[in-house]
């Protein structure tokens, strides 16, 4: 039966953790990295495409406008 | 270019509710979501009045200015409108505006709220005019048709105005000096009170008011 010391265990787990928290950070960064180019461009794109429709006719004074002034006046 | 406002006169509203349900009915607006509502201050106690709240389509609009993904925009005339493909359901606009206009059709959970609804001063979306995805997420656009927004043309005693700013605010000084008497215009100075607001951005050295 063998035994490991305390102290080689401490180290050896301390590796394996480092190692995790390397690849763990390594897979984060690159995901948030892809996620916020897919933002940037799929907003980009969003916008371009809202400003394009914002055609609107927009406020006219008309006839039917006016007679909403004249009744509010009362 | 006219400058789009909307006006209560606290004197003449009667609480009928007229405006929440023509919006709503105009709009097919979602169960749970009121663009419009009446509220009473000073309940049950002198002075006591209601006024008709709905989104003020401010001149230095606080939404536009805190949301993430700048779903919001200004038309020429004024009317601050946002894009519901953009939105995300943050809820940072719910918090920064000060009239509570800003609605949400769901509360889920973590957190879903869905797309942010809010008054659109019947005039629609970025889509296209009276387009159908127009008309499905933001309502009729009344303003294309050379109309006014239905909650103040279906205001029984004129209390809520809408339209051209300086039309409005004329109509109303007419009724004030008519009567004598008037509360003031009810959330101007916070929605259209722009050059304070730019006053108190530049700090301890600008011109206070007296």
């Amino acid at each position: 039966m063998t035994t490991e010391s305390p102290e080689s265990q401490s180290s050896e787990s301390k590796t394996i953790l480092s190692r995790r928290f390397l690849l763990k950070g390594a897979v984060l960064s690159a995901g948030a990295a892809g996620a916020a180019a897919a933002g940037v461009i799929g907003t980009g794109q969003d916008a371009q495409a809202a400003a394009e429709t914002r055609n609107g006719a927009g406020y006219r004074e008309t006839e039917h406008v006016r007679r909403a002034y004249e009744a509010a006046g009362f | 270019m006219a400058r789009m406002k909307f006006l209560c006169d606290g004197e003449r509203c009667i609480h009928c509710s007229g405006c929440v349900t023509a919006c709503k009915n105009e709009h097919e607006v979602p169960w749970g979501i009121n663009r419009r509502r009446v509220v009473t201050l000073n309940d049950g106690k002198p002075g006591q009045k209601s006024l008709s709240v709905a989104c003020m389509h401010c001149s230095d609009a606080p939404c536009m200015a805190v949301c993430p993904v700048d779903c919001f925009y200004q038309t020429g005339d004024g009317i601050v409108l946002h894009n519901k493909d953009l939105c995300i359901g943050c809820g940072y606009c719910f918090y920064a505006c000060p009239f509570g206009a800003p609605q949400y059709p769901s509360t889920g959970n973590f957190g879903g709220r869905g797309k942010m609804d809010k008054c659109t001063f019947c005039a629609g979306g970025p889509e296209a005019d009276h387009s159908k995805a127009e008309l499905e997420k933001y309502g009729r656009n009344r303003i294309a048709e050379g109309k006014l927004p239905l909650c103040a043309e279906m205001c029984a005693t004129k209390a809520l105005l809408a339209g051209d700013g300086d039309m409005v605010s004329t109509i109303y000084r007419e009724r004030v000096l008519a009567r004598g008497f008037g509360s003031g215009a009810s959330g101007w100075s916070q929605a259209y009170g722009e050059q304070k607001r730019e006053r108190a951005r530049e700090g301890a050295g600008a011109p206070k008011d007296k």
